[in-house]
């Protein structure tokens, strides 16, 4: 990049001065041109850092590398690409443009501002890129979790500031309470911005500190030292097997049944389960508490005819023989099921006459196809509209739920024909 | 596609064996190779077709064309995303500053009758050239994004594959030149002592120069490619 003019650049150097700084950087922009020209030019300063709010006074020099003699005359400035007004920049001398900004906002991107010089006709002479911000505020609500015991997920919020304008560098450190070493976290992002993981090497039964440290250009922040010790903060997967079934022909009750989470179970623990459940077409939970250490439950009072979604999740309560909760794991997967459905439905409303046509299109229709298929599956002398009511109900019924529902009964039938099944047939 | 040095054009070897060699070999042969032992092969079929048998000529070329057609898909794209994340002006659409230069990267601009007269060997010595400095300076510019703008993850991803690209051609363009009998020459590094010390506005700068430079050398070496296809290719 760097023109090797003369002699070349000599990096080799001990520390540079201010003085060699400005020679090497005077160097560095050998290669960028200007249009037809061919100055050479530098800010001062490079990349500086600074506080919102504060103010900056730069410069731009050129000098010469051509035959052209350089001049500061018709030189601007940009900010962002955004021309700055002529009455912020002044000539210094004959070979410098001076700039003088107040109150600066904070950066725009994190690889900070560009103030450039340009040329009359508009190319880049030389840029300089601001990076204003603020120190970080000290990280606050560090919570933690272990799944089965194996690892430690912590998450923090950054501070009520929250946006500091500068690449923020967060770092999760955490040592054993008793013994010396930090250590710090490697695995970020796991679970949002402000997270990290810790895989492996937790002992248990001890106490760990853990503290967030915040860092950018303007300074750092350090956290509060939460204490935990890996066993008050456990939780586990789901319960596996979520089962939901009807009872009998209960239309107000469905069985949830499922099992306890496999990860944990060699350890002695009283697991705390709870359910929720809603109607399909609702968005509110009704939440079953103080389901201790059972792996099934009787859900009543429920709607009959109904579809809903149940689900389950489960709290480590106790571990090693602990008296104190866990944390709750997320829920299972939705399961869905019906209650049946009520038998009285079919007969209300409709005034149909016993054995008469009923009047509306649809009932008619479907009527029509009851009996053509009671023709073709039986013989049944007893055609009743109760029996049509029955037969309405185990459609739905087949159609809408996946679970085993044993139906009694039967249509006596003729020789040959098929033996099939009506809900609740007494005939 | 991301070959490092000539493997895939190694691969595509095994399909233009020797003529002589029995159909029914080829198969077998193509099965038994694993990745490893590749390389060991390729140095072992070069030997024979140093003198240029034409079949593998003309297929190496080929190969080297359709890669470098590849790669000028997504050269724009690769400028318009580092401008992107540079933040303004360079992110302004429509930005352009032909007067920034890097020394360190000889342009791929060259007057058109000279460039029509070149020889064969100089041709492709001249882009080999340029895309060992681009690799070298692709590197650069992801070592300083990494530290500008460490979540643009699209970006660096995309630099990263432009300089295994640029080594790929590099192998490629190899693998003529040496069925041409002409001396690859050894890596040189281009950068030397010119990075350190950069500021932030001049990684920035660097860093669209060179993506820049990168897609004018892929569009100069497909002409490069183009005329040596002509010639050589049936």
């Amino acid at each position: 990049m760097l023109r090797a003019a003369g002699g070349g650049l000599r990096l080799g150097a001990a520390l540079p001065t201010a003085r060699t700084m400005l020679a090497l950087a005077l160097l560095a922009f050998g290669a960028l041109r200007a249009g037809s020209g061919s100055y050479l030019a530098v800010i001062a300063p490079q990349d500086p850092t600074l506080l919102i709010g504060s103010s900056l006074h730069a410069t731009c020099s050129v000098s010469v590398s051509g035959g052209d003699t350089p001049t500061a005359e018709g030189l601007y400035w940009t900010l962002n690409g955004r021309r700055l007004a002529p009455e912020l920049s002044q000539v210094l001398n004959a070979t410098t443009l001076g700039l003088a900004l107040a109150n600066l906002n904070g950066s725009k991107q994190q690889s900070g501002d560009n103030l450039v010089c340009h040329a009359r006709d508009g190319s880049i002479l030389a840029g300089s890129c601001l990076y204003v911000g603020l120190p970080p505020e000290k990280p606050v609500n560090i919570s933690c979790w272990s799944k089965n015991m194996k690892d430690l997920t912590c998450r923090w919020f950054p501070g009520t500031q929250g946006e500091t304008f500068l690449h923020t560098n967060y770092t999760l450190k955490y040592k054993l309470r008793w013994y010396g070493q930090d250590n710090t976290c490697q695995e970020y992002h796991t679970v949002g911005p402000y997270s990290c993981h810790i895989p492996k090497d937790l002992a248990l039964f001890t106490p760990y500190e853990i503290w967030v440290e915040a860092t950018n250009r303007l300074g750092s922040a350090r956290s509060e030292v939460v204490t935990l010790d890996i066993l008050d903060v456990v939780t586990t997967d789901p319960p596996p097997d979520v089962h939901v079934s009807r009872v009998g022909g209960l239309e107000d009750q469905l069985s949830v049944h499922w099992n306890s989470p496999p990860a944990l179970k060699d350890f002695l623990f009283q697991a705390k389960y709870q359910i929720r459940y809603r109607v399909e077409d609702s968005v509110e939970w009704k939440v079953v508490d103080d389901v201790s250490n059972q792996t099934s439950c009787r859900l009543a009072g429920l709607k009959p005819g109904t579809v809903y979604f149940v689900q389950v999740r489960c709290n480590p309560f106790g571990i090693y023989g602990s008296k104190k909760a866990g944390i709750w794991s997320e829920w299972s997967h939705p399961t869905a099921a019906s209650t049946p459905r009520s038998e009285r439905q079919g007969s209300s409303g409709a005034c149909e006459p016993r054995g008469g046509e009923p009047s509306s299109m649809p009932v008619r229709r479907e009527l029509k196809q009851f009996l053509g298929w009671l023709k073709k599956h039986s013989y049944c002398p007893n055609l009743s509209f109760r029996l049509y009511d029955q037969w309405r109900a185990w459609m739905q019924k087949s159609h809408k739920t996946r679970n085993q529902h044993r139906t009694r009964g039967s249509c006596p039938r003729a020789d040959g024909a098929r033996r099939e099944v009506l809900p609740g047939d007494k005939l | 596609m991301t070959n490092s040095l000539g493997q895939g054009s190694c691969r595509l070897k095994k399909w233009r064996l020797d003529p002589h060699r029995e159909i029914s070999d080829l198969p077998l042969t193509f099965f038994l190779v694993s990745q490893p032992v590749v390389p060991c092969l390729l140095s072992l079929l070069q030997a024979p077709f140093v003198l240029g048998a034409p079949v593998s000529l003309a297929d190496s070329i080929n190969q080297t064309y359709n890669l470098a057609l590849y790669m000028q898909k997504n050269t724009s794209v690769l400028v318009q995303t580092y401008l992107q994340y540079q933040g303004s002006p360079f992110s302004d659409p429509g930005f352009s500053a032909p007067e920034l230069q890097l020394s360190s990267l000889a342009p791929a601009a060259v007057p058109f009758t000279l460039w029509r007269g070149l020889g064969d060997g100089e041709r492709l010595l001249q882009v080999h050239r340029a895309f060992s400095a681009l690799a070298q300076h692709l590197q650069l510019v992801s070592d300083d994004q990494a530290d500008l703008n460490p979540g643009s993850s699209v970006l660096l991803s995309q630099l990263a594959a432009a300089r295994l690209r640029a080594q790929g051609l590099m192998g490629n363009i190899a693998s003529v030149m040496t069925v041409l009998g002409v001396s690859i020459p050894l890596e040189v590094d281009t950068l030397g002592s010119a990075p350190f010390g950069a500021s932030v506005f001049q990684r920035k700068c660097r860093g669209y120069v060179v993506t820049r430079e990168y897609e004018h050398w892929t569009d100069r070496a497909v002409q490069d490619l183009a005329v040596l296809k002509a010639k050589y290719v049936a």
